[in-house]
């Protein structure tokens, strides 16, 4: 989003902000967690909104801070966390047992494995975008790509020998 | 599940169904956003002994210590780990008024300096409207201004009949904005003392309130005469289009508005 004239705050946070909701959601695993993150976000992207509305690419901008935000509040709360999903009520079109299995494989990548997952296969962002927004390495991206898909694939597996 | 396409449409779809209030995102961000930018200004411009009693008075106005006007409103999302955020609102007064102009304006100009704060109307009256105004002293700039607010209801509304541009305003604008508000800009050409003056002005959707924010290149000091200390305002259209669309104006602002007005110093009563 590169605006040609002053980007006024209310127009970005409805431009974005649903995105910017599913995008936490999958971070985080549940939808109060997620409310909280993109709550954070938003905030800190209002008091720097000067800095953020100037930017090149305002949303990649916020979404920088919300990753970044999220792998922070991970860091203090994984010790006790236990993710808790609700995902039965939602209806949609998937597979609710795959949908649980995707969730539960989910929950089971560290932060920075699951980040670089939605980040790059959610939200589409090329390797170096993602190295970029979590302040990466490409290596290092690369390499929790893979590992992150390894274990999902795993957990996946592992669901289905269950069912 | 291998197929990265095959798990973005299953991402796609794990998410589908969430959803959130972006009016509420909006306004708790700019609250919150708020906060933290004038703890930070707070921390730039102040000794520790004053950042320590705007903590306290923080505190004060978080924790109950609001006047009787203050109130909650409707709860915010959830919280995790920190603090549920549940902002509370408090009526409109000349106070207030001027601490959210004081607010806004730092935003649009945050390293310009503002005083002489003075402000009038609200709940002791008759009517419900308000004016706040300021003097601005850009930085870096030369010369300064004032930058004035007011916040009008329906019978001022009414009183005006329609919304379009008039014959005494310059280079007048109207449009309607997405959300059904509408948007006036125009300059009061000077009456022969030197002053110019650009208005922005909005009226909610619902025709209910008006609110108009202006600004001047120099002081208004009554009967027509004009401390002129600048060619230009002191804030350009753009800058008041965004302080005039900012959505916590209102008859009913955040109560932290309300330790803010209190806490403006000096601050002239006009009523």
């Amino acid at each position: 989003m590169a605006p040609a004239e002053p980007l006024d705050f209310t127009e970005f946070v409805h431009a974005t902000g649903d995105r910017m909701m599913r995008t936490a959601y999958l971070l985080c695993g549940e939808q109060h967690a997620a409310e909280d993150l993109v709550q954070s976000t938003y905030a800190t992207a209002y008091a720097k909104w000067r800095l953020v509305r100037r930017a090149d690419h305002p949303t990649a901008y916020l979404l920088t801070m919300l990753t970044r935000t999220y792998l922070s509040q991970r860091r203090r709360r994984q010790s006790t966390e236990v993710v808790v999903e609700d995902v039965g009520d939602r209806p949609t079109e998937s597979d609710p047992s795959t949908r649980a299995a995707l969730m539960e494989g989910l929950g089971r990548l560290s932060p920075a494995d699951r980040a670089v997952l939605v980040l790059r296969h959610w939200e589409d962002r090329s390797v170096a975008e993602t190295a970029a927004l979590l302040g990466i390495t490409e290596s290092a991206c690369k390499t929790r790509n893979s590992r992150a898909l390894e274990r999902l694939r795993a957990a996946l597996t592992e669901s289905k020998d269950l069912t | 599940m291998t197929d990265t396409h095959e798990l973005h449409y299953q991402l796609d779809l794990l998410s589908s169904e969430v959803t959130t209030d972006l009016v509420a995102l909006d306004r708790v961000a700019r609250t919150r956003g708020g906060r933290i930018r004038r703890q930070r200004q707070g921390v730039a411009v102040l000794g520790g002994a004053a950042v320590a009693a705007i903590a306290v008075l923080g505190v004060t106005a978080i924790g109950g210590g609001a006047p009787d006007t203050s109130r909650t409103a409707a709860s915010s999302p959830e919280q995790t780990d920190e603090p549920v955020e549940r902002p509370s609102v408090a009526t409109i007064d000349g106070r207030t008024t001027a601490a959210l102009l004081d607010e806004m304006v730092g935003e649009v100009a945050p390293a310009g300096a503002t005083s002489d704060h003075a402000g009038q109307g609200g709940d002791r009256g008759a009517h419900r409207d308000t004016y706040a105004e300021l003097r601005l002293t850009p930085a870096g700039d030369q010369g300064f201004g004032y930058v004035g607010v007011n916040i009008q209801g329906r019978d001022v509304i009414e009183d005006l009949g329609g919304f379009g541009c008039l014959g005494y305003m310059g280079d007048c604008t109207s449009r309607t904005l997405p959300n059904g508000d509408r948007l006036r800009t125009y300059y009061e050409p000077s009456d022969g003392a030197g002053d110019v003056e650009l208005v922005a002005e909005r009226w909610t959707g619902d025709d209910t309130v008006r609110i108009i924010v202006s600004a001047g290149n120099g002081l208004d000091l009554g009967g027509n005469e004009w401390e002129i200390a600048r060619p230009t305002p002191v804030l350009d259209l753009g800058e008041l289009v965004e302080i005039v669309r900012d959505p916590r104006w209102g008859f009913e602002v955040p109560g932290e508005y309300v330790a803010a007005g209190r806490r403006l110093d000096p601050y002239t009563d006009l009523d």
